[in-house]
């Protein structure tokens, strides 16, 4: 317990947390206006007709109109972490603003959207705008220079997990010995200039495949270690900026080459600071010299440790649940989502909705443009809960008219990285039979190598 | 802390070469040279190692705008010219002779329609071509009191559904029963003059969206169509294999064969059958239409000479490296299924809806198989997305 103590009253400066502060909230403020600019608040969240939603979050709906509102408000919240002005409220609007829209529609879901919830849910807790920031510098908010070292070591912890864990999601065999879905996707990039020859051959593939796993779970003890962190970080930039290149996933390369930054020493973010000073032309404010309120002892810092604990703890249990899932974990995706599996398949599907009035035996089937965005259309037809919910949509609408007693089939096929396609749901369930819950599905069909 | 600036700067050129290879995916043709002789480069130092025969889109696009895109809108074109011609020739004298001539060039540009009708791309997508030539079921009735009131604007949204093949369809086989009946409605005194402008404003309208598709493929769209040959989502490569699939699902199962099927309906609708009018053709152009976008996955040239770079070929090069090998045959054999049914229907797919709409059914799902195989399986070798949205593969 000692040791545990000591662990926790030591401090450290707290210049990398400022540093980090303002490039987590320049680059949301960025991702905001580019979200915005693409015109995809309106193609995602007013056009569709119905929206998808996450299991026991179905209240969260897009607002309409007033969706623009939200946007504009996570987008000030993220300006407003940036500067450190009114820190605490902004990044707490910004989390919940974020996460909401991120919840109202999991056709979108990503996950480095999970992980800037995820980030910004941990600095509601981290004394991330008492140092270099808008509040501290007018002298309406403390400023500490020296800051408990784990509130660093928290989002150190967080990274390293999500490389761990990606890392440990590419150790199996469709993407080491198959070199799937990067054998889909590369050689169609062979096109590209300077790096595309190399897609043309086929060790290539493997190289990326097992490199990339290799950075995933290496690249973490690189940046911990002293001597190691600037290859590390060096590896960091040259890794993100490929997928960058090869890959459409937005912001996410840029969000890790600066998160990335939090293991530099103290030094480096103090020059930076020292740097801004000068450019924006600020004089030095009254600094404390350390966070006066040591952790362990008033009851909000007890709060915080439970809290802390607690996401911790779920952060590395979550990535592990899929344990509990019978079947291949790609092909059902149960336990698959908000366990930092990224690029790890291609897969594609085209499901047809049959609806069966029982009292006639007349049917029909559904043409899904009717009811769906193509992207909405593309993601329901491979993932069993997103067919559920459309079941129950199209139930509750054609049930409207004269037929009451429905019963709801779907004929689905779906193509796993690179396999021919096969069926994917028992096409005599009536979907109306079935509900949404943590339980396994067992109206996936099982998956055939 | 020299250290800290080697890497600052490290990091500066990586961004800055990123953005720079980035950008320069739009200038194809410097960089496209380069690309070649570093593949030249390569190519030397270890022949075997490489997968083949680079595939180039180019050479796909190619082939697509020069041997069949651009020969099909020829073709098309001159059915249109017969048919203004017949056109002109039954308004100046509206006999019998002269009617069943119009019917023939109306049969036969309707027939052209069906080779081009899949390229919603260009100049075609543009103006949406397909929404003026070919919206059925027509909107006789509306259509009627557009002609009969005359000074009508055919290029009016609302006015989709009252021009095309579909409105001459019925201006030249539903108006009546008999041949002679249909005469008497454009020798009639009062209106006989309004039928024969309208028939002719038609037909003149069809011909000139045609020509200027067609004139813009050879003057300007022919070159962007072919520089546009990255893999990206607005590349010409994924905006062409889109509208393919697209047409095949919506327009040719959905349009021609499951619709009047009643299989989105609960109940057959003889109404939404192409050519009902005329009635004994719908097959004919089922059986077209089907012909053309096969011959365009195989890259069989307009003129069925030879074939070149295609869906097909592009098919086999990917799977020169996988386990399956047999994709282009799978679709290919559907084709063949698809075919073998579709004979055994009535040549009047609304007759056949009537008396057995089970035989439509059968057409439709073996269709909806290719769908899958194309859809799915296709689309998911050739890496080629529906949308442009950010993603993480899951």
């Amino acid at each position: 317990m000692l040791s545990v103590n000591s662990y926790f009253s030591k401090t450290t400066s707290s210049a990398p947390l400022a540093i980090f502060r303002i490039a987590f909230g320049l680059l949301m403020f960025i991702s905001m206006i580019r979200f915005w600019a693409l015109g995809w608040i309106d193609k995602f969240y007013i056009q569709p007709h119905l929206f998808f939603s996450y299991y026991g979050f179905e209240w969260i709906k897009p607002l309409g109109d007033l969706t623009y509102v939200l946007f504009f408000i996570c987008g000030l919240s993220a300006l407003f972490v940036a500067l450190g002005l009114k820190y605490t409220w902004a990044i707490i609007t910004f989390f919940l603003s974020f996460t909401y829209i991120e919840l109202m529609d999991k056709t979108t879901y990503l996950n480095h959207y999970y992980l800037v919830s995820v980030i910004s849910f941990l600095l509601i807790f981290l004394p991330a705008g008492n140092y270099f920031a808008w509040d501290s510098l007018r002298g309406s908010r403390k400023s500490f220079l020296q800051i408990p070292k784990w509130n660093i070591d928290a989002i150190k912890l967080l990274l390293c997990l999500v490389y761990l864990f990606a890392g440990m999601a590419k150790l199996n065999s469709e993407w080491l010995l198959q070199a799937m879905p990067l054998k889909i996707w590369l050689p169609t990039k062979e096109d590209l200039p300077l790096i595309g020859f190399l897609f043309r051959y086929d060790w290539m593939i493997y190289l990326f495949a097992w490199g990339g796993a290799l950075y995933d779970l290496l690249v973490p003890f690189l940046l911990l270690n002293r001597r190691t962190r600037s290859l590390g970080f060096i590896m960091v930039v040259f890794f993100h900026l490929l997928t960058a290149i090869l890959f459409p996933i937005g912001m996410f390369p840029y969000l890790m080459i600066f998160s990335a930054l939090i293991f530099f020493n103290y030094q480096f973010h103090q020059k930076i600071i020292d740097g801004l000073h000068q450019i924006l032309r600020i004089k030095n404010h009254k600094t404390h010299q350390i966070q006066n309120v040591p952790f362990q002892h008033s009851p909000i810092s007890k709060f915080k440790t439970v809290v802390l604990a607690a996401f911790f703890l779920i952060q590395i249990g979550l990535p592990f649940r899929y344990m509990l899932y019978p079947g291949n974990l790609f092909w059902t995706e149960e336990g698959y989502r908000w366990s930092w599996r990224v690029m790890l398949m291609e897969k594609a599907g085209n499901a047809q909705f049959k609806i069966v009035d029982n009292a006639s035996g007349n049917w029909f089937y559904v043409n899904n443009e009717d009811f769906l965005s193509s992207f909405q259309e593309k993601q329901m037809a491979t993932q069993p809960d997103f067919i559920l919910q459309y079941a129950h949509f199209l139930y509750a609408h054609f049930s409207q008219q004269e037929m009451k007693d429905l019963s709801i089939f779907v004929d689905c096929f779906v193509a796993l990285n690179g396999r021919k396609s096969t069926r994917y749901i028992d096409p005599e369930f009536d979907l109306t039979e079935g509900y949404d819950s943590f339980a396994h599905k067992s109206w996936i069909l099982p998956f055939n190598e | 802390m020299n250290k800290k600036l080697v890497i600052l700067s490290v990091f500066a050129a990586l961004c800055f070469t990123n953005l720079m290879v980035s950008c320069s995916d739009d200038e194809n043709i410097e960089v496209g040279e380069a690309d070649q002789n570093t593949v030249d480069a390569v190519d030397n130092i270890d022949e075997d190692a490489v997968l083949g025969e680079a595939f180039t889109r180019g050479e796909m696009l190619t082939n697509w705008a020069d041997h069949i895109i651009i020969p099909a809108f020829e073709a098309l074109a001159d059915d249109m010219d017969s048919l203004s011609l017949a056109a002109n020739t039954f308004t100046e004298i509206p006999n019998q002779e002269n009617l069943i001539n119009l019917k023939q060039s109306w049969l036969n540009a309707y027939l052209a329609w069906q080779t081009v009708a899949m390229f919603d791309i260009g100049m075609a997508e543009e103006i949406t071509l397909r929404n003026y030539m070919n919206v059925y079921p027509l909107d006789a009735e509306g259509m009627t009191t557009t002609l009969l009131a005359g000074g009508y604007d055919l290029t009016s949204v609302n006015r989709q559904d009252e021009q095309g093949f579909p409105a001459l369809d019925y201006l030249l086989h539903g108006l009546a029963n008999s041949e002679a009946e249909i005469i008497t409605f454009y020798t009639d005194e009062f209106n006989g003059p309004k039928y024969k402008i309208f028939l002719t404003d038609l037909v003149e309208r069809m011909r000139s969206l045609t020509y200027m598709v067609l004139i813009d493929w050879k003057e300007r769209y022919r070159e962007e169509f072919i520089e546009r040959d990255g893999s990206g989502a607005t590349e010409s490569v994924n905006s062409m294999v889109n509208a393919y699939i697209y047409y095949f699902e919506k327009f040719l199962r959905s349009g021609k064969v499951g619709i009047p099927a009643g299989i989105f309906s609960n109940s057959p609708l003889t109404d939404r059958v192409e050519a009902r009018y005329r009635g004994n053709v719908s097959k004919e152009l089922l059986t077209t239409a089907l012909h053309a976008t096969q011959n365009f996955f195989n890259g069989l040239h307009f003129d069925g000479g030879a074939s070149g770079m295609s869906l097909q070929g592009w098919i086999d090069h990917l799977e020169e490296t996988r386990d399956t090998n047999d994709l282009d045959s799978l679709i290919n054999n559907q084709f063949a299924l698809i075919h073998a049914q579709v004979v055994n229907l009535n040549d009047d797919l609304g007759v056949q809806v009537t008396i057995d709409y089970r035989g439509m059914l059968e057409t439709y799902d073996l269709m909806q198989k290719n769908i899958i195989f194309m859809k799915v399986d296709m689309l998911q070798l050739f890496d080629i997305k529906v949308d442009y949205v950010d993603a993480d593969g899951d």
